[in-house]
């Protein structure tokens, strides 16, 4: 198996490595895009976009650098970018944004491990808790839709979310500590 | 900004909910302040982490209704390896035949990063196309099709080509039900008015992991262990459950029993590591500096951090050890008084916390007391009872059930000198007293509880008088009595009880539920008293034995509780049941 892949390694092209790369730290880019610009949909499309430019941009990484930060470096162009042409969108300033990028964790490799123990985490939610949840991030609902359909007010919902993802959050970061080396067995 | 305004304004943000003038204070503080930031980065994960896990979980179905419509599946899954894995494919080709329609998707532990790979590829090729838009949509969930395929061999075929092996499977742990098992290393067994800032997370049956932190405001949850200490959780605390035989106790109390197969279970506290011998023992963390824990059975073993020193503890013995290590060793005869040692009722816990003032049972005693002996208060206001005089023998109930105690001698008192603060009624407040008693008939005159100094004093008192139960209140002015009509002393259990209800103006006894006498309240003024609270005899010694009042008899239980309790909520359905012959009275059942 290792030999395989070193083997396929050797042929790659640039654009095949980038590529590779990115599909590797896609998730991660995914992140650090939504953070500074969270409308999924708009997020979405600048990760497209990033990707685009990274693949035109190929033969300028050096391999055995940090891909992630190479790219998170377009994605952060692209960002603001967009925010600059997005003036009327209630978002962050370029320069609260640029502050933000500043300060993005080094490494977010554990998104996978992260997705994992949020799945485990959300099963230990109540129905209730379990509802609101989906109905913001399933739905795409805003608290003030939720509060609607279910009859409460808006800031019930929003006490409800908060300590649903205060829970998850706090949920989460044990498991991962859980499951980083060395590993506990289960 | 406060971390507290900071998560708020930020959620705001993430939930597109953020007004203008929250926006700008957000904008502010992302510049000025780190913190926020750090904050920010980490919100923001847990936001698009839940959108990711939806997103999944919706892409999986629409797959797996595409799913339905594609004839050739091994096609589609070898269309998706060549583009994603070619080497998967090789081995894929050596496992012939084992794709199958039945693939579990949401059990793989890797369908994001599947799905990112299949997807991204896809986008690639339609984006060459220039049809970027139209194609996307339909590719994607073509794409999660193939995928859903992908995954069924990823999970049919382990990298080294084998099996994958089936996991593990963890120590089973018997819970309350019978015949329950429930993983490790550590699950919530039952739970009584717990409420956690999630409260999400309290449920019974829950299953708590290593490192996870639980925090009880108030309430009581028990604990199940996976090598089988059960713990009960005190609110207000907050323990980290570090591994299956391990807690660590930052704040709070609790009471653990251990049984021998988990023997070494260990409490870490601030100051301390309490180690369980084979044991029933409690443990509080009152602050960081100080640790206190109390054998209740068997034995355990105290580490001091400061220091390294051990020291073993014996059934009833306790201790202090303070972050300097100093241990302060101390009996400890009733300090299990101030633990719930099993889990109570609802409604017991309720009415424990939310009325009871004081409770005292003498039916779990040790066989004998003696003068300087105590009895606990299981009210856990610290109410404990001393016995002065006399001595009070624990009686053999029918059936092997303890039946309460036994009065011996000329003159037995119980009292508390610590209640000069407590246990006293203004003009306003309402309070029952109870008590379980057996009288025989040749005893007609007894104290039950007093409050009493002289006539014409603030005070109050219960006794039974010529078989009769009264009880009377006194305001220094108006001294009202209210007489029952039944009399009790007829060498059967009887549980009686005497309220007062300022509400209603009105004294009232029962007799094992039943309305025994009512009279109006005149007092005008305060009940309050010099003097401690006495069971079974007044207050002072009197060489006439009639005006002592001297309570010869047996007695089980004596609760004082706040409000004017009806008697659905005396403690005769609370505390005693039918299970136990000796203390029900049919009249109960009524």
């Amino acid at each position: 198996m290792e030999r395989l892949v070193t083997r396929d390694r050797r042929t790659l092209q640039p654009s095949d490595e980038v590529q590779r790369l990115f599909l590797r730290h896609s998730a991660a880019v995914r992140g650090f895009i939504y953070t500074l610009l969270p409308i999924n949909d708009y997020a979405d499309d600048l990760l497209q976009e990033v990707f685009i430019t990274a693949m035109e941009k190929a033969a300028e990484y050096q391999p055995g650098t940090n891909f992630q930060a190479w790219v998170c470096t377009i994605a952060r162009f692209k960002v603001l970018e967009f925010r600059r042409a997005q003036a009327r969108l209630r978002l962050l300033s370029p320069a609260a944004m640029e502050a933000l990028a500043d300060n993005a964790p080094s490494s977010t490799d554990h998104e996978q491990d992260a997705v994992g123990a949020l799945r485990r985490c959300l099963e230990k939610l109540a129905p209730a808790a379990r509802q609101v949840l989906e109905l913001r991030y399933r739905d795409a609902r805003t608290p003030t839709q939720i509060a609607e359909m279910r009859g409460n007010t808006p800031l019930s919902v929003n006490v409800a979310l908060s300590r649903a993802r205060a829970f998850l959050r706090r949920c989460m970061d044990q498991q991962l500590l859980q499951e980083s080396p060395p590993r506990v067995a289960p | 900004m406060s971390p507290h305004d900071s998560e708020r304004l930020i959620h705001a943000y993430l939930d597109r909910s953020i007004s203008d003038d929250e926006l700008e204070r957000l904008n502010e503080a992302v510049l000025n302040q780190p913190e926020v930031r750090e904050l920010f980065w980490r919100l923001a994960e847990v936001d698009q982490t839940l959108y990711t896990v939806y997103s999944e979980l919706e892409s999986q179905e629409a797959g797996l209704a595409l799913l339905e419509e594609l004839s050739d599946l091994e096609d589609a899954a070898d269309a998706a390896l060549v583009a994603i894995e070619p080497h998967r494919v090789r081995r894929r080709s050596s496992q012939s035949g084992v794709v199958q329609r039945h693939v579990d998707v949401s059990s793989t532990d890797r369908p994001q990063e599947l799905f990112s790979l299949a997807v991204l590829r896809v986008y690639r090729v339609v984006s060459r196309d220039g049809a970027r838009r139209s194609w996307w949509a339909m590719g994607a969930l073509a794409t999660a099709a193939m995928l859903l395929v992908v995954i069924g061999l990823y999970r049919l075929t382990s990298r080294d080509g084998s099996q994958p092996s089936p996991p593990v499977p963890s120590q089973p742990l018997v819970t309350d039900t019978p015949g329950q098992t429930v993983p490790a290393p550590a699950v919530v067994a039952s739970v009584t008015d717990a409420i956690d800032v999630d409260a999400v997370t309290l449920q019974p049956g829950a299953t708590l992991l290593a490192g996870e932190v639980i925090v009880l405001p108030r309430g009581l949850m028990q604990v199940v262990m996976q090598r089988g200490a059960r713990v009960l959780l005190h609110g207000p605390c907050e323990v980290t459950l570090v591994d299956d035989n391990t807690l660590k106790l930052h704040h709070g109390r609790l009471a653990a029993y251990v049984p021998q197969q988990a023997k070494r279970f260990t409490v870490d506290t601030p100051t301390t590591r309490v180690i369980d011998l084979g044991t029933e023992f409690g443990v509080e963390v009152a602050s960081a500096r100080r640790t206190e824990f109390h054998v209740f059975d068997g034995s355990i073993e105290v580490e001091t951090k400061a220091g390294g020193r051990r020291f073993a503890f014996e059934h009833d013995e306790g201790g202090t050890v303070d972050d300097a290590g100093r241990l302060d060793r101390q009996p400890s005869p009733f300090a299990a008084a101030r633990y719930w040692r099993s889990m109570p009722t609802e409604e017991q816990y309720r009415l424990v916390t939310e009325s009871t003032l004081a409770l005292w049972r003498f039916d779990t005693l040790s066989p004998r007391l003696e003068p300087g002996d105590h009895v606990p208060d299981l009210g856990r206001s610290g109410l404990h009872l001393r016995l002065e005089t006399g001595a009070l023998e624990q009686l053999p109930g029918r059936y092997g059930m303890p039946g309460g105690v036994q009065f011996v001698g000329p003159s037995v008192r119980l009292s508390n000198d610590d209640v000069q603060r407590l246990l006293q009624f203004g003009r306003n407040d309402s309070f029952t007293l109870e008590a379980f008693v057996r009288i025989s008939p040749n005893n007609p005159n007894a104290t039950l509880i007093t409050r009493d100094v002289a006539p014409m004093r603030p005070s109050w008192w219960w006794r039974v008088e010529d078989g009769l139960a009264r009880f009377m209140i006194g305001d220094g002015v108006e001294e009202p009595v209210v007489i029952g009509r039944r009399p009790v002393n007829d060498g059967r259990w009887h549980h009686l009880a005497a309220v007062r209800d300022a509400v209603r103006g009105e004294l009232r006894l029962y007799i094992n539920g039943e309305l025994d006498g009512i009279t109006s309240d005149t007092t005008r003024g305060d009940l309050y008293s010099i003097h401690s609270v006495q069971l079974g005899r007044f207050h002072g010694v009197r060489r006439d034995a009639y005006y002592d009042f001297q309570f010869h008899g047996d007695m089980a239980m004596v609760r004082i509780s706040r409000g004017a309790l009806e008697p659905s909520a005396f403690a005769a359905r609370q505390f005693f049941t039918r299970d136990d012959p000796s203390l029900w009275h049919e009249e109960f059942d009524r």
